[in-house]
This record gives C-alpha cells, structure tokens and sequence, in this order.
C-alpha cells in the first residue's frame, strides 16, 4: 500500500465522522447564509442601509418657532419622529432604552425668544447609547438656528426702532404699521435665506475612485460570516483529536502500518475540504439568492480558500495540542471562533474592512488569519482583483498555517 | 449540610481545573482589555462619532472664507483638515476621506460683492448617508453663521425702505446704526446664545446632577460581563456531564441524599463561581478601565440593586446550564451547539455589538434570549444610573427564565 493511500483513507473517515454530525453540518454550511440573511435583511431591497434614529418629541410650546423647528424635524429623513404630550413618560421610555432621546420644547420657548430670553430646548439622551443618542443633540443645535437668526433680527430691528423712537410714536396706526412692517421684512428675509443662501453646497458624487466598497451588502456579510464559521473546524478538529487520543484511537492507529505523519495529513485534508466545500456552497447560494458577485478569478479564490482551509485546520491541530481535555479545547476554540472572529473583523460594523481602518482596532485586527482571508475575499469578490493580487494574503495564511503547525507538531502527544 | 459538601467538593474540583480557570476569569479580562483599549481608541473623546471633514481651501487669503473655516471648526461633529487639492483627490481615491469640501476662489470677493457662492462638497460614492446628511448640515450652518450681520443688515436695509415715507427712520436708521446694532448682538450671542439646547440624561434630571454620558469602553464591559456570565452555563453543564460520565452520579444517588439537594449541591457552587465571575469582571470594570484611559465603572447609583441584579443573572446562567445538561444528549453537544447557541444569544442580546446597529427583526428576537434581560438590568443600573425601581421589570422576566430552565431542567434531567 502506498502512503497516498493511506491518509486518503483518514480523509475518508474523518469526513464521514464529520458529516454523520448533522449540527456541525448546519453550523459550517447553513448558518453564514442564516446570519447573514437576518442582518443583510434591511439591505434586500437593493437600496441604501436605513438607519432610524428613534426620539419623542414633546412640543409644548403653542407658539410659532416651536412650529417652525417641528417642520424642520420633520423633513430629517433619518429621525423616527414620535410626538408625545407627556414629557415624563417620554423620559421614562429613554430610561429604559426604547428610544434614543427625548427632546422637550417647554411652553414658553416663543415667548422667550420674542422677548430676547434665552430659551431652552432639553434634550433627554440615552447613555447607553450615546454614540448615536448624541447625534440628536447635535442635530437639535442645528434646527434651532433658523429661530435664533429670527429671534435677533426681530430684536435689532426692536432695538434700532425704540432709538428711532417708532415704539412711541403718538399715532398707534404707525407703531402697527411699524411692527408689521418690521415682521413682514423679517418673514421675507428668513424665506430668502431657506430658499437662497447666500453661501450654498453643491454636492456631487466622486465617480472616479478606485477602491469601491461593496455595492452589494452581502458581499460584506457573506465573506464575513463564512470566514467566521470557517473557523469552527478548529473546535472540531481538535475536540475530535482528543478525543481519539483518549479513547486510544489514536494509539491504536499509530500502531497500524501508517505513519503518524499520514494520520495528520489526512485530516489536515479533510478538514480543507470541509472548508472548501463551505465556501463553495456558501457562495454559490449568495450568489443566486443575493446577486454576491463572485469576481472574475475562480482560481484565485480556490487557492485562497486552500489558504484558508489550511490555517484553519493547522489552529485546530495546535489547539489540540496545547488544550489539556476536550472541554478546554472546545472553549478555547470557540474563543477563536468568536472573539478572534470579532477582532478580524468577520462581524462586519460596516462597509470597511476592520483591518483597514486606522487605528489600534486596524493593527490588532491585522494578527488574525481571519483579516487576510477576509481581505483576499475582498479584493476578489469587489475589487476585481485576480490570484496576483491576492498572493499576499495567501502567503500570509500558509505563513501562519505553517507556524500554526510546527507549533502543533511540538506539543502534540499521540 | 450535604448540599453545601457537594458544593464545597465541586469548588474544589474547580480550581483545580486550570482551563476552567481559564476560560472562566481569564479570557474575560482578555476580552475586556482588547476591547476597552478598542473602545477607548474609537471614542475621540465623549460619546460623539467625530466625522472627518477635509477642505481645500482655494481662497487662502480671504477673510469670508477665513471665518467660514472657524465656523466650521466650531461644529462638534466633524473634525476640520486643510489639505491640497491633488493629496485630497488621492485620498476620497482610494476611500481614505469620505468627503472633500473645496471652498472656491473668489468665495471672499463674491460674498464681500453681494454675490451668491457655491461650495462644492465632493463625496465618495460609499459614504454613509448619515454622514452625508450631517455633514451638508454642518456646512449650510456655517454659511449662516457668516453671513448673520449680512442678513441682519439686509433685513433692517428692506425695512428702512419699507418706511421710506417716514424721515425719522431715513435719518437714524444709517449704516453705521445697522452695523453697530449687528456687532453688539453678535458678541452677546456668543455668550449667551438665544437659544440653548441642553443635553442630559433622564438620571441626571431625577437627581438634578451633571449627566455622565458613559464610554464605549465602558459600555462594553457590562456587556461583556453578561456574556461570560451565560457562557458560564456551558460550564455548570459540562460539570454535570463530568459527573454523569464517570458515574458518580449514580452513586450518589445511593447514598442518602435526595435527588433535589444533589441538584442543589450541584447548583450551588456554579452559582458561587458565575457571581465571583460577575465581582471579577466589575472589579476589572473599576481598576482596569482607567489604565486605558476610559473612566471606570460607575457602580454607586444603587449598589443593592446592583447585588440583587447580580444574584438573579447569575441565578439565571446557573439553571440555564442545568436546561443544558438535560436537554444535551452527548458531552459533544454541551460543548458544540449549546456553546454555539449561547454565543449567537449573546450576540442577538446586545452583548457584543449594541443592539442599536441590529436590524429590527434580530431587536425582536432579541427578547426572547435572557441576555437582553440581563443586559438591561446591568445598562439601567450601571450605564443609565438608574435604580432598581427602574430595572425590576428585567428582574423578574430573568426570574421567569430561571423557573422555565429549571423545571424543564428538572423534568428532563436524567441522572443516569
């Protein structure tokens, strides 16, 4: 018998062990779609992500700047406008986190602003999200603008009229007609400078750029959660191994006329094609219920999926042989899975590739395998790129593989 | 007294276990300092989202276009970069500035002339539209910004023609009148803006103190604190598993103990562990944060609260791995899919992305993994600053979970 054959038929048998487990079959093969099917859900429609920002409003005020700022809110596509009466159960709601912020305009805010008062609007955020919860602040500062250039010009116009002595005039028709005049040029002033500023912003799309993020979402979730369930081979992988180790399979096969070395190229082996098998399923299927474009190098994405099925397969292996039994193993393997998954950036927090960001999060991302295949997939899949331009990330997977495995190879008992 | 001698045993055991250890105390800080580091690199300071905003400015010399920078740099939420033109157009290239604001040439020479001006903001084609939306907001307040006397004098200049019959108005109501009204208003509403919008949080109007708007690197301790409390689930199962495969178990039952005292034996020192889990990880909160920089953990606002929300989380992680062990049929499951599963469950609750990033059908699956439970409780109490009487709703659905895993746990659990 030739040593060809005999770790074909580990291969065999380690595949048939992992395709009798009909919820490792799931979670390798079905669940990237799931996941990324409930997160890329918003997406399906081919337009842009939405993102709502939910608030309350509590407008009190039965005057017209409160009026004026409504209007304006209600033309910000991105707020979730909710108008409440009840500026206590509004703030109960954002304590418990329903809703971002509650902004409460008090019943003397025009009255305010037309006696040159200061007014205040309150907004009530939710701390725990702050990140986002902020923005309404920031927002709110804007929409009052409009109302503070009235508030003062009304007020000039006031102040320069008293020093005119208009206010005081003997005849009361033309006070009226003074301060009607007055509201009247203020009016038109303001329709002017929402209808015609004087410094105004032409926005145009830049067509020219090179690099492109995805135009398809799921070409962001799909990589993403492939190359993060990938990685379950290693808790498997290395569960099964220790298993057989102490069970004596182990023992009992190294006993047998085989090398260790074909034991552990055989499932190195099947373990590969489990992946390959993965990606090739996975993308198929996105492909054809998602329209994931698929780039124009098939060979760049199989040797690249070789890469990937490699690394994984050799963590599994060192992970066998540093985890001391089969529930450590499996713990510390869903810890890569997940927690170094995260860090590679296969939970995608948008359309940027967490390796590609600046910053410490960038540089940590860039340890783990995850990132490089991630961005092999990438540079594939969106970028148009062919197997040269992935050589890099290629190099780097087997690079890591083959530490993976040398460390793997040291530690590990049979 | 037997109950507590399992227990005591089982503590025992425990530690003993180093990976147990491990993955129990351990990973957790690790976790907890990649992510606050992570989290304190991405806050630029407060909670806000800072966007990159860089502008060419063609018209360097100019005083309009001067102040139209100072305003700009004025507005929080974006950060302000003078670049040149070429370095700029290289950058949106490649997609590492999402926008270029070119201010043009005669900006200063055609406002000064009453002239209208247009500035051309460019956008790469994958900015995100609420950058896109905040960022034009940004730029049309500061247009106003400058141009306020202007319109101020236009508006008193319509008026004074409105009034073109009454001399006093074509006597007093000069130029130099107009202008010094609009300079005095201007530098008081520097101080004191006509209107103020105030930012606070629903804590901080209850106790009329400053609001505490917490960091990212804080928000995602308590998170992560709720996770590794239910994946310590895992572990209770995988001790019961331990148990039933060496047979122990059976022999147990033998001796005079009763099945419930040794399911609570059982219980108990997971219990134990996952609440020093819980202190350890709040402890990492206080001491550790501040080492990067982020404030530690806030635990002050209701500090029993927090002990009786600590109980029932941990009580909760504890009969959930009872629920495991019962409903596992191999030790290979415990670890895989339950493993699996918690992880997903914490995902879906909030505990490793806030849950404001899910879409809304994950938000309301959410409710149905005691993870968003738990995370509410720890947010009300320790990010929101809220108390018990604000949390006790999330208590006891986590009371309700706890029962539900229990009985079934109960029910279904073989000893053999």
């Amino acid at each position: 018998m030739n040593t060809q054959w005999r770790f074909s038929a580990v291969t065999t048998k380690d595949l048939q062990v992992f395709f009798k487990d009909r919820i490792m079959v799931f979670t390798i093969f079905a669940l990237p779609l799931i996941v990324s099917l409930i997160i890329g859900s918003p997406y399906l429609g081919g337009g842009e992500e939405v993102i709502n920002l939910p608030m309350i409003l509590v407008d009190q005020d039965p005057g017209k700047y409160s009026d004026d700022i409504v209007d304006i809110l209600e033309d910000i596509n991105e707020l979730e406008l909710t108008e409440m009466s009840s500026f206590d159960e509004a703030i109960a709601l954002v304590g418990e986190g329903q809703m971002l912020a509650a902004v409460y305009i008090p019943s003397d805010f025009t009255q305010r602003v037309e006696d040159y008062e200061q007014a205040l609007i309150t907004v009530v955020i939710d701390p725990a999200q702050a990140q986002y919860s902020s923005m309404i602040t920031t927002i709110m500062e804007e929409v009052t603008e409009p109302v503070v250039i009235q508030g003062e010009m009304r007020y000039g116009t006031r102040a320069v009229m008293l020093d005119v002595g208009l206010l005081e005039s003997d005849n009361p028709d033309e006070v009226t007609a003074a301060e009607a005049q007055n509201e009247g040029a203020v009016s038109a002033q303001m329709e002017e400078i929402r209808n015609n500023p004087k410094v105004e912003v032409r926005k145009e799309h830049y067509e020219d750029a090179t690099v492109y993020n995805p135009p398809n979402a799921f070409s962001v979730f799909v990589p993403g959660f492939t190359v993060l369930f990938a990685f379950f081979v290693v808790p498997i992988l290395s569960v099964e191994l220790i298993r057989e180790r102490e069970e004596g399979t182990l023992r009992r096969l190294v006993s047998a006329p085989i090398g260790r070395g074909s034991i552990v190229v055989g499932k190195i082996l099947a373990f590969m094609l489990v992946v390959i098998l993965q990606v090739a399923i996975v993308f198929l299927v996105a492909n054809l219920a998602f329209g994931m474009p698929l780039g124009d190098s098939p060979i760049g994405l199989l040797i690249l999926t070789l890469a990937l099925g490699f690394v994984a397969t050799a963590l599994g292996l060192m992970l066998a042989g540093l985890a001391r039994s089969r529930s450590q193993a499996n713990s510390l393997g869903l810890m890569v899975v997940f927690g170094v998954g995260v860090l590679g950036g296969c939970f995608p927090l948008g359309p940027v590739l967490l390796s590609r960001t600046e910053g410490i999060l960038g540089i940590i991302s860039k340890l783990t395998p995850q990132a490089h295949a991630l961005e092999g997939y990438r540079v594939l899949l969106v970028e148009g790129g062919g197997l040269m331009d992935v050589l890099p990330q290629i190099g780097i997977l087997l690079g890591m593989g083959i530490l993976f495995f040398l460390i793997a190879r040291w530690r590990f008992k049979f | 007294m037997k109950m507590l001698s399992i227990a005591l045993k089982d503590l025992q055991i425990f530690f003993k276990d180093r990976g147990g250890v491990l993955y129990l105390f351990l990973l957790p800080i690790v976790f907890l300092i990649l992510f606050a580091g992570i989290g304190s690199a991405m806050d630029a300071g407060g909670g806000d989202r800072v966007i990159q905003l860089p502008v060419v400015n063609l018209d360097p010399a100019g005083r309009k276009a001067d102040e139209f920078m100072d305003a700009l740099r004025d507005a929080t939420q974006v950060e302000v970069t003078l670049y040149e033109e070429a370095e700029a157009r290289e950058l949106i290239n490649q997609k590492e500035i999402d926008f270029i604001l070119f201010i043009p040439e005669d900006f200063t020479t055609d406002l000064n002339a009453d002239q209208k001006v247009y500035v051309k903001l460019v956008v790469h084609p994958n900015a995100p539209s609420l950058d896109v939306n905040n960022v034009e907001r940004v730029i049309n307040r500061a247009g106003r910004g400058i141009m306020l006397i202007d319109y101020f004098s236009t508006q008193l200049d319509l008026f004074r023609r409105m009034q073109a019959m009454n001399p006093r108005v074509q006597r007093y109501i000069t130029e130099e009148r107009i202008q010094q009204q609009a300079d005095k208003q201007m530098a008081q509403s520097k101080d004191r803006p006509l209107v103020a919008v105030l930012e606070t949080t629903p804590a901080a109007l209850m106790d009329e103190e400053e609001a505490q708007i917490p960091e990212l690197g804080q928000i995602a301790v308590v998170g992560f604190t709720v996770m590794f409390v239910f994946l310590a689930a895992q572990n209770t199962a995988q001790s019961i598993f331990e148990e039933k495969r060496e047979g122990t178990f059976r022999r147990l039952i033998i001796s005079p103990i009763s099945k419930t005292g040794l399911l609570g034996g059982k219980l108990l020192p997971n219990f134990v562990l996952t609440l020093l889990q819980v202190l350890f990880m709040l402890l990492a909160g206080i001491l550790l944060l501040p080492l990067f920089g982020v404030p530690p953990l806030d635990l002050s606002s209701d500090p029993l609260g927090l002990v009786l929300a600590s109980l029932v989380i941990a009580l909760c992680s504890t009969s959930l791995g009872i629920f495991i062990a019962a409903l596992a049929k191999t030790q290979g499951q415990v670890g895989g899919i339950s493993n699996i599963i918690l992880w997903i469950a914490a995902l879906i609750g909030g505990s490793i992305v806030p849950s404001f990033f899910l879409p809304d059908i994950v938000n309301s699956i959410a409710r149905f993994v005691p993870h968003y439970w738990a995370n509410q409780a720890y947010f009300g109490l320790i990010l929101r600053g809220g108390t018990l009487v604000n949390v006790w709703m999330d208590l006891l659905v986590l009371l309700g979970f706890t029962l539900l895993f229990f009985l079934i746990g109960a029910w279904r659990f073989k000893f053999e």
